[in-house]
């Protein structure tokens, strides 16, 4: 029960940092990652938790992408696209799950 | 199910389908040439040999020191197989094919080596069909694709990166030395991709040397190969010897050009780091991940490769676990290295990495990174797409196969039907980049290339970089760098970039449409000829945005045409739109010449800026008063360094005006000059970019003088024809003589060489030369040395075999 709700948790926490806020902030990404990394630890979450994760916001990212106006890329403002940010984060949790990865395999 | 002998039969088929694809794009006679950079060795690669790359320099504007001799083995590649088919479009056809077909291949084979597969037949259905994704990947990823159009000779790292790679985890696995040999053969041949000026090699060699030696170690557990791997390196270091060593001596020379740019992060202004502040935000990650193409077609397919990717995290196979995690970790670094703007932290973190001797050459961090990131995106897709696909049913792995390869191939539509190259010119009406070459422009090309003086060539129209455009018989104009300097080794000025430090100066006078000035500008950048083109199709009519808008030199046909008479004064060649003026012996300073008028200036701090320079001292304040033409500007603290510090207070004075002096260029690196009447001290100046690495040598010479080309200032300067054998006879003539006037070889006019002579002897013989051209000599003959190594230690490996 503790292993699905955590994550669902963290991936409101997420959904809200895009969406409730119009910048972006590394107080806010790096604090959300904090607990997250704790959460790993304390309840021995498995890597594929973090590639789950990481799937739901490279597919919400892709949503946002086919309904953002291109010119946003060729000329971009002060606030970054949701893409961008569901990206980021997409990124930063396969990079977790990847450095799980490794250390599973280097316990092994 | 495909049976095992029908693997690699649909492999070559797809290898084979992708070469040919370029063969349609463009109709016999067409040529995509133009760019930022140029493609003219393909229509004529002997031509461009000669005139660019045997030379360390350049044959357009100043004549500035350039090492080009890297395109050596490449463009006599290109020579050797235009032998055979003679036409330069299907020479640009077997390239574009190699790119393509190169790309699908040797990705395929990285992907079937990290499977652990030894040949086609012990490939499951789920690896041969996630490796043929990982490779169409590649082969239709923007890295490929959309760098085609205009591409850089460098281009051809798409399918050598790969190549090499494959060659060298080879070695790794079977430690047989014939796959080194292999690699190094083509680096040798494809010298133009291994340029040490190529930051993308830089990008992608370290990463990928890295990955391979962490690969022998942690996953095939083997020892690594020292010994061929040195024999390796030494062969690597000896072929390349002959652009190497230069670009490296070039690079450690303080003053050069690309010594200020490797060592801008040492100096006040980080320019790299400006650079790279000024585009980090237009960077986006989401854009790296999903990979569109430029022309952002079918965006609703991008999500499936990074989809079934994350899909294949979830499906890791206990035998693929080591290779991915390790491509996984190679896979992020390049993305965040191609990315940069991945938090803000991420980004100081970037920043500080441009205080590194040498990293502000990623200052373009999103073009530099892209081809090492897409390769080992494109792994990393291959093989996950095959661990997913180990979990599937065998009719899943078909559909999303053919889904997956299908949308590939459908959002590359211009692949198959040659968009790709056929584009419109930028900033043009309609124009197109492919050309089929007018013949009369030929005849211009070789009327320009027979004519026995060296004087320089002007272009009208005139742009606004360093372009030149040449309409061709289509409705294409080629938009590159000139094909005067580039085919006819005739130095050239198209545009405002290439008169520097006279570019703003310029510019100012044709808004003033002050001629008599331009002349005497003109003069001191030794033009003797205008080149008019009155094509339309080059015109502002065409082209209303770019590349016209700033210098304001005319682009229309009638008022270019009178531009050009106004600065020259009379016509000596036409062919079809082309005609050629001359100007005014009057007007023409020649290649070398004594000044008899020295004008010493101040710098002015606001004009110490590139393309500024000449507003510090060339004005007609300065020269309505000064009949003689033969003038020198001479900056005050230079001044102060040859002459007496009252002399130089004075501001103007002369130098020996008896002088008489007779000058034979034997190649664009090497003149011979004699100097009669000397005796007393005299300025000689010499019209090419400054450079310390220009000596002067005294030489018994041995001038043919009746070979005169033509004689100037009332036959005080005379002019012999050029020496006309391709290769210099004596080219190590100088070798035993010292240096002469080191101390006293000055700039003036802004950027020319010059030197002040004292001496009391009448009669004087020197040889002016480029000390670069001897390095390449010196350095050549090692490579030349390396590769009769080489050639004989391959013989030996075939006789062991």
């Amino acid at each position: 029960m503790n292993k699905l709700f955590y994550p669902t948790i963290i991936f409101l926490f997420i959904l809200a940092d895009v969406y409730l806020f119009l910048k972006s902030s590394d107080f806010r990404i790096f604090g959300i990652l904090i607990l997250y990394i704790f959460l790993l630890l304390r309840f021995k979450l498995k890597s594929n938790v973090s590639f789950v994760l990481s799937l739901l916001f490279l597919i919400f990212a892709y949503f946002q992408f086919l309904f953002t106006d291109t010119l946003i890329f060729e000329n971009p403002g002060a606030v970054p696209p949701a893409s961008e940010r569901l990206a980021v984060w997409s990124f930063i949790l396969i990079v977790i799950g990847i450095i799980q990865k490794c250390i599973k395999y280097g316990e092994k | 199910m495909l049976k095992n002998n029908k693997k690699l039969l649909v492999f070559i088929l797809v290898a084979v389908f992708l070469f040919i694809i370029p063969f349609f794009w463009l109709k016999p006679g067409e040529m995509d040439l133009g760019g930022d950079s140029h493609r003219l060795y393909f229509y004529n690669p002997l031509a461009n040999l000669k005139a660019q790359a045997i030379y360390s320099v350049v044959p357009w504007g100043i004549a500035h020191v350039s090492y080009n001799q890297y395109f050596i083995p490449y463009i006599l590649l290109l020579s050797s197989i235009k032998f055979f088919f003679n036409s330069p479009t299907t020479l640009i056809s077997i390239f574009n094919g190699l790119k393509l077909a190169g790309s699908f291949v040797f990705i395929f084979l990285i992907i079937k080596e990290f499977l652990k597969n030894k040949d086609f037949k012990s490939l499951t259905l789920a690896e041969y069909w996630g490796a043929a994704i990982g490779a169409l990947f590649y082969t239709f990823s923007s890295s490929v694709l959309d760098n085609m159009k205009h591409a850089l000779v460098t281009h051809d790292m798409v399918f050598l990166n790969p190549m090499v790679f494959y060659l060298i985890l080879r070695y790794l696995k079977t430690l047989s030395f014939k796959y080194i040999y292999a690699a190094l053969f083509l680096t040798f041949i494809f010298s133009s991709s291994f340029v040490l000026y190529n930051p993308p090699l830089y990008a992608f060699y370290p990463l990928a040397f890295s990955f391979i030696f962490l690969y022998n170690y942690f996953i095939l557990e083997k020892k690594i190969p020292w010994k061929g791997i040195i024999v390796g390196a030494l062969f690597f270091l000896g072929l390349h010897a002959f652009h190497i060593i230069p670009v490296l001596i070039n690079i450690f020379d303080k003053g050069s050009e690309i010594n200020t740019r490797a060592f801008e992060s040492l100096s006040e202004s980080n320019v790299g780091l400006e650079y790279f502040s000024a585009i980090v935000p237009f960077s986006k990650l989401s854009l790296n991940i999903l990979m569109p193409l430029e022309n952002l077609r079918m965006g609703w397919s991008l999500i499936l490769i990074p989809l079934l990717m994350t899909l294949g995290f979830l499906a890791i196979r206990r035998k693929d676990k080591s290779i991915l995690i390790l491509i996984s970790i190679f896979f992020f670094i390049a993305l965040f290295l191609k990315s940069a703007n991945i938090t803000n932290i991420g980004v100081e973190f970037y920043k500080l990495l441009f205080y590194i001797p040498g990293f502000g050459m990623f200052r373009n961090f999103a073009g530099q990174w892209q081809f090492v990131y897409t390769f080992f995106y494109s792994l990393l897709a291959g093989l996950l797409i095959a661990s997913l696909f180990s979990a599937l049913k065998k009719k899943y792995i078909y559909i999303i196969s053919i889904l997956a390869i299908g949308l590939l191939a459908g959002r590359s539509t211009a692949v198959f039907n040659g968009d790709l190259v056929n584009v419109i010119q930028r900033g043009s009406k309609e124009m197109g980049v492919v050309i089929r070459m007018d013949p009369n422009y030929e005849r211009m090309l070789n009327y320009i290339k027979n004519i026995p003086n060296d004087g320089r060539v002007f272009h009208v129209p005139f742009t606004d970089f360093a372009y030149n455009l040449v309409g061709g018989l289509n409705n294409g104009v080629y938009v590159g760098q000139s094909m005067v300097s580039l085919l006819s080794g005739r130095n050239d000025f198209a545009g405002y970039q290439h008169i520097d430090p006279f570019s703003e100066s310029f510019r100012d006078l044709v808004l003033k449409k002050d001629y008599p000035l331009i002349k005497k500008m003109l003069m001191l950048l030794q033009v003797r000829y205008v080149l008019y083109n009155s094509d339309p199709k080059i015109s502002d009519t065409y082209f209303p945005d770019f590349p016209y808008k700033y210098t304001n030199v005319p682009a229309s046909p009638t008022a270019a045409l009178e531009f050009a008479e106004n600065i020259s004064s009379r016509k000596v060649f036409q062919s079809g739109y082309y005609s050629l003026f001359e100007v005014d012996k009057e007007n023409y300073l020649p290649h070398f010449y004594i000044p008899s008028k020295v004008l010493v200036y101040d710098v002015k701090p606001e004009y110490n800026k590139q393309y500024f320079g000449s507003l510090s001292f060339f004005n007609s304040e300065k020269l309505d008063n000064i009949q003689d033409k033969r003038i020198a500007f001479v900056e005050s603290s230079t001044c102060h360094y040859i002459f007496s510090e009252e002399s130089c207070s004075k501001n103007e004075f002369g130098t020996n005006d008896d002088v008489e002096i007779t000058y034979q260029k034997i190649n664009p690196t090497k003149y011979k000059i004699k100097v009669k009447n000397g005796g007393e001290p005299f300025l000689l100046v010499f019209q090419d970019k400054y450079s310390p690495y220009w000596k002067l040598y005294s030489a018994d010479l041995a001038l043919n003088i009746e070979n005169v080309s033509d004689n100037y200032f009332d036959d005080k300067i005379v002019e012999l024809e050029p020496y006309k054998k391709f290769i210099d006879k004596k080219p190590f003539e100088t070798n035993t003589l010292k240096s002469i006037y080191e101390k006293t070889h000055i700039e003036v006019n802004g950027y020319a060489n010059a030197w002040y002579i004292d001496s009391q002897d009448e009669e004087i013989e020197i040889i002016a030369e480029n000390l670069s051209q001897k390095i390449f000599y010196y350095t050549a003959l090692v490579s030349l040395i390396s590769l009769v190594l080489f050639i004989l230690y391959g013989i030996k490996l075939l006789k062991n075999k």
